[in-house]
Formats: structure tokens, sequence, C-alpha cells
């Protein structure tokens, strides 16, 4: 029967029993063959139980089965306990000697073993603190590197942020565009002295050691981004020939059109060990690292390794910056001493230059962004500023024209006038007055559009303001035998809006609807909205309505429902523009609804002015 | 020196644009008002030292010195602290009279103003006593 036993307790209590039932099965035997002997022997029973000698024997025989059964018991403890402990031993002071860096003294086993993993456990928390402190610190990048518009600001950071979570002693990164044998931008970062002699134990990096570094270490940038950014994205940031067998063909073969464009970096922030490595990695696409320079050095004399060498390097690690599938440049971090790396570095390192290269494409399509800006900025003020100009111009003599105009027709002049003369001049001046009023509209809509137009709000009260309008309007409702209404509740909370805005949106409204009403009249109605605590000013005529298909862009500049609209009533359609740009200014919205013959709705909210009640 | 109610009333129109300058004159020479020109501020000022005017007229965009500096010098002047000032505005729905008025103007006439509005506002400003 073959008993499989998993406890080492049980192994223990069954293999003692054992030894103890041999034993005695053992020392049963030899003293009944000792007996039996002297029985043979003719000896008198008696008398061997009395004979010293037998005893004697007896006992030997008895401490020899002891000793027997103790040494069985040992060896079965050796097996079982002593060789699986040693092997332990042996792989943990390998572990520990890895790990933790310390070498155990020969010690008791268990001593030697709980110690060894005291060492583990403890090198295992610090390393995974060194992890979690390193993913902060990326973090912290990370979140450094996407808030940094400004390019050169954002190289530094990076440079100095990766070599304080790298422990390096330096960092460059050197970004490169499309045919181009050297870099358009060079970011070194060098640790301070003052930090290496205290950083024998490295410690955790934070945020506090982190910006403390950065102002430590010395950081130098040099970019060159072309004066034309949008290049800069486009050509700069595209790849290098693509990797793979024709790669060095390819980059002999464009060797002769570098020459193109040579961005202006210094040559003193131009070090070729790092041009030399770039380029490596460049066109490997992949992380390359120099564990051991002065190895390397040795083995291929490379230049570039007698250089770091000499600088006091002596473990490289290259990382490429990519940007989809494009190598857009590289980081290099040198060492003071050979270092293996591991892939927790490589993937930390990867991470980097990930959010590296895409912040650095933001910071270039900000700039881009920026800069076209900046340029319709200055375009747009020169129009504003051409406007103004040629506003002023047109407006002085049309003063003029309406002022004289007036001054003859309303008698300010000796004579009487025909009316056929009366008639002309009368014409004259209104078309000059029509002419006048689209100047305004076009400088304000110029102001509107350079946002240089300022709303300031007061608590208005509308039946009151409305009326004073209505009065104003009431010449030309009545000249063309239209009726003007003001359809308002007594009780109206007051609006919150700008007096004079106020005035020219609602004028515009109703000298528009009058104007497109041949029968009929308007009326001005306003509503209080509760849920919104908006008020609804809508001015509402019989005119001729609106099509449909004009609705839609009725409140754009530049535009009339129709062509034909415009020949019958004049005008450029600025108004509606204006009047939508005004109210949006003061925190309302306009509306439109119209049906063709039978009239048209413009309607605009305001908001309440807040001390108001807010229950009609 | 005569007293206001037997003395012709004297205008001080400060204005560049000549035709725009005649023709407020014009206006105001129907009702009996003399009329005074200056075409800038500056040359206002200097008027200002030897005549003696009742109200001002005066344009916002003039060369050398405009409207509301030309007002400011003026009000700073003791005895001309309380003198009407009418600003005449280019643009209706500008704040260039609302300006005016916070720089010391008592009024603002928006062009383009009939003679009627204009006679109007003198009327108010000026009342024969």
């Amino acid at each position: 029967m073959k008993v499989t036993m998993r406890s080492l307790g049980s192994k223990l209590t069954v293999s003692a029993a054992l030894i103890l039932l041999f034993c005695m099965l053992l020392f049963l035997l030899a003293s009944w063959g000792l007996l039996t002997f002297y029985v043979d022997r003719g000896t008198h029973t008696m008398l061997i139980f009395h004979s010293q000698r037998v005893f004697l024997l007896l006992l030997g025989v008895g401490m020899f089965t002891f000793a027997l059964g103790i040494f069985l018991f040992s060896l079965v403890i050796r097996i079982f306990f002593i060789h699986p402990l040693h092997q332990l031993q042996t792989r943990i002071r390998t572990q520990v000697v890895q790990n933790a860096g310390a070498i155990l003294s020969s010690q008791d086993e268990l001593e030697t073993l709980s110690h060894s993993f005291d060492l583990l456990s403890a090198s295992l928390e610090s390393e995974s603190q060194a992890m979690t402190d390193q993913m902060r610190s990326m973090l912290i990048m990370s979140d450094a590197l996407i808030s940094t518009v400004s390019l050169e600001q954002l190289l530094g950071e990076a440079v100095a942020r990766l070599g304080h979570i790298m422990h390096s002693k330096h960092v460059s990164l050197l970004l490169y565009g499309r045919e181009m044998l050297s870099p358009w931008a060079v970011a070194q970062w060098s640790e301070a002295t003052e930090i290496r002699s205290t950083s024998a134990i490295r410690p955790p990096t934070q945020m506090s050691d982190l910006l403390e570094s950065q102002q430590k270490g010395s950081v130098t940038v040099h970019a060159d981004p072309d004066s034309n950014v949008t290049m800069a994205v486009t050509t700069k940031m595209a790849a290098l020939p693509n990797p793979g067998s024709a790669k060095r063909k390819a980059v002999r073969t464009t060797q002769t059109t570098y020459g193109i464009r040579r961005p202006r970096i210094p040559r003193s922030a131009l070090r070729d060990m790092d041009m030399i490595l770039a380029r490596i990695v460049l066109q490997k696409h992949k992380i390359a690292s120099g564990e051991d320079i002065a190895t390397i050095y040795q083995q291929r004399h490379e230049n570039w390794a007698r250089v770091a060498l000499e600088a006091g390097y002596h473990s490289v690690i290259a990382v490429p910056l990519m940007l989809q599938d494009q190598a857009i440049g590289a980081f290099i971090l040198y060492s003071d001493t050979p270092y293996q790396v591991s892939s927790q570095d490589t993937f930390l390192l990867s991470t980097a230059a990930i959010q590296a290269s895409m912040a650095i494409q933001n910071a270039l399509l900000f700039a881009e962004v920026k800069e076209k800006n900046a340029d319709l900025e200055r375009v747009n003020n020169l129009k504003s500023q051409f406007l103004s100009n040629v506003t002023h111009e047109l407006r002085t003599p049309l003063h003029s024209i309406i002022g004289y105009g007036s001054m003859l027709v309303d008698g300010f002049v000796e004579g009487e006038l025909t009316d056929q003369q009366e008639t002309d001049i009368r014409f004259i001046v209104s078309r000059a007055e029509d002419l006048a009023h689209l100047v305004d509209e076009m400088l304000d809509l110029s102001k509107i559009e350079a946002d240089k137009i300022e709303v300031n709000t007061e608590p208005i009260e509308l039946a009151s303001s409305i009326k004073d309008i209505i009065n104003q309007l009431k010449l030309m409702a009545n000249e063309k035998k239209l009726f003007l209404t003001l359809d308002i509740d007594e009780k109206m909370p007051q609006v919150t809006a700008d007096r004079q805005r106020f005035r020219q949106i609602i004028t515009n409204l109703a000298s528009n609807a009058l104007k497109f009403t041949e029968q009929g009249g308007v009326t001005i109605r306003c509503t209080y909205i509760s849920d919104s605590d908006m008020v609804r000013i809508a001015v509402q005529d019989t005119g001729i309505g609106i099509s449909p298909a004009a609705l839609g862009f009725i409140f754009e500049a530049y535009r009339q429902a129709d062509g034909s609209t415009t020949r019958r009533f004049g005008g450029t359609g600025l108004g509606l523009t204006i009047v939508k740009k005004l109210v949006e200014l003061q925190g309302g919205e306009v509306a439109v609804e119209s049906t063709v013959g039978q009239g048209s709705v413009f309607s605009l909210t305001l908001p309440i002015a807040e001390f108001s009640p807010t229950e009609s | 020196m005569s007293t206001p109610t037997t003395r012709t009333r004297a205008i001080l129109i400060i204005e560049n644009e000549v035709s725009n300058r005649i023709l407020i004159e014009r206006v105001l020479a129907t009702r009996g008002y003399h009329c005074i020109s200056a075409t800038n501020g500056q040359e206002a000022l200097d008027l200002l030292e030897r005549e003696q005017v009742d109200l001002i007229l005066t344009d916002i965009s003039m060369p050398v010195l405009d409207g509301y500096r030309t007002t400011e010098l003026i009000r700073s002047r003791p005895h001309l602290a309380n003198i009407p000032i009418v600003a005449v505005t280019a643009h209706a729905y500008s704040d260039e009279g609302e300006a005016a008025k916070r720089v010391g103007c008592t009024e603002y006439l928006t062009k383009p103003f009939k003679p009627r509005q204009l006679l109007e506002l003198v009327d108010r400003l000026l009342p024969t006593k």
C-alpha cells in the first residue's frame, strides 16, 4: 500500500513511529537470540537471569538499538528537512545578492533564512516603492508636458524630468525633420555636481525633488522652428527615410539634398555622440542601449564611445521619439556607471517618449494656431482700421448732404421751394440717410466682429423704453398708414440690457417690420418665460413674410432674403446680423418665424434683472 | 458788459469740416445767435482766451486736439467750468456721446442731425430769460 503524505509533521510522526517499531523489533530479536544462545549452552534458566554478564549484554544490545534508532531518525530528518532547507538557502542567497545587494554571513540555516526573507521583503518593498515613485514622477511629467505649450520650455521640462526620474548624469533631446542632417531642436540637461555628491543613496523621486533638481541641474534648449510653423508640423515632424533593408542606402542617397535647410543650432549644442546615437535609434525605431561603454570601446573602438568615456559616461540609453509610425527625434540618457537596462526601464522610457512626442506635437500645433491667429488678428485689425477710416470719410460728406438738404426743405433758407423741388430734395435727403445708416451698420458690424463692442448692462424698464421707440417710429408707421402697438403686461419684470443697444435692436426690428409691411401693422409683444427667467420680445408684422429657404440664413451677414426684395426694399441685410450679435452679447437669443404672405415674427430673449420680482 | 437779456448769445462752434461748420452757423444764425468758429480744439482754447461765449458746440474727431481733450481743458478753467458744451458725435449707436458726457459735456447731438434738432437743443440749453 502506498501512502502519500503531504504534511511535514505527519511524515515526521510516521517515520518516528516506524523507526521505534523497528528498533523494538530489533531489540526483541536480539535479546531473544541472546537468551536462546545461553539456554543452548545448557546454563540454568535461573542462573542466566542472575548472571551479571547476560544483563550487561542485554543492556549493550538495548543501547545499540537505541543508537541505531537515533541515527535512523536523524537520517530521516536530514532527508526531509535539512536538504530542502539547504536548497532553499542557496536559492535565497542568490536572490538576496541580486535584489538586496547584501551578502549573507554564514549563520545558522534558519536564522539565515529568516534574515534573507527580511532582506528580500525589504528590497521588494523598496522596489515597489521606487516603481510607484517612478510612475508618479511619470504622471507628473506627463501632466507638466501636456500643460506646457511653449516648445522650448517643454523640451527643457522633458529632459530635466526624465533625467531625474532615470537618475541620469546627462540627458539630450534631439528633434529632426524630414531630410535634415542636423536636428532643428536640441535640449540638454546635466545633473548638478552637488547632487551627485549626496546621491549615493538614491532618494525617492518626488515632485519636490523634481523641481529642486530642475533648479539645480542645468538645462539648455536651442530650437529653430521654421518661421512658417505650418511647415513645422507637416515637414519637420515627418520621419527620416523609412527603416528597413534600404535604410542605409536611403540615408546616403538623400544626403546630397540635405543641404537645403540646416537649422540654426549653435555648434556648441550639437554633440557628435548625441547625433550618432540619435540617428541609430531614429532608423531602428527601437530603444538602444550601451550598458557598458568601456567594453564597447574595447571591442569596437567606436569614436562616440571614446568621446562618451572622456565625458565620464559609462552607460547610455537612446530612445526614439515616435509620432504614429514616424521617428521625430530621440532622447539620449547617459549615466556615469555601467547599467543593465531592465524591462521596466524600457517600458518607462517608451511611455515617456510617447508622452513627449505628443506634447511636442501639441506645442507645435499650438504655436501654429497661435501664429495663424496673430496673422488673422493683424489682418482683422487692418480691416477694422480701414473700415473705420473709410466710414468716417464717407459719413462726413453724407452728413453735409443730409444737413443741407434738411435745411432747404425745413425752411431755413429764404424763398419758397416748389412742390417738385421739395420732393426731390426730400428724396436726396432720405437716400443719403439710408446711406449714412448703412455706413453706421458697417462700422457697427466690423466692431462687433473685432470684439471691440462693449455692452454695459443695466436694469431696463421694458414698457417705457419700448414706448419711446414706438414714438420715434410712429411717423414712419403713420406715413404708411400702419398700426404700431405694444402688448405688454403691466407687471413685466425689468430686463438686464445695454440701454443704447436695446434701443438699437428694437428700433432695427421694428423699422424692418414696418419696411416690409404694406397693410396692417406691427405689434411688439413682451412675454415672461418663467422657467428660464427670460423675457421674450417679439416683433410681429403682417408683411410679405420670408420664404422657408431664406429663414435659415436671415441672420447671416451680407444677405437678404432674396435678390428681388433687395431691389424692392434696399438695405444690406446687416441690421439683422447686428441684432443677433448684440442680443447674444447680452445673454439672449434671436429667433424668427414666418409665413409667406402673412407676415413674420422676429423675437429675442433677454435675461430679467435679478432684483426685480420674478413673478408677474 | 450788457445783461444776458439784451446781449446777442454767442456760440462757439468747434468743427474742422468746413461744410458742417457753415451749416451749423447758418442754422443758428436764423435764430439770431452769434457764431464764432474754430477748426480744432487748440484754436478754440485760444479763442476762449479773448472771446466770451454762452455755449460751445464741439466735434469729437478733430486734428490737433480732439473733442474730449478740448472739453477737459475747457472744464479745467474756472470761468468756463459751467458753460454748456454740446458734443457733436458722428455715430448713432456708438458710445461717443456717453464718453463725451463723462469728460464734461452737457449734452450730445448725433450726426446726421436735422436743423430742427440742433435748434431745439440749443434753445433748451440757452433759455431766453
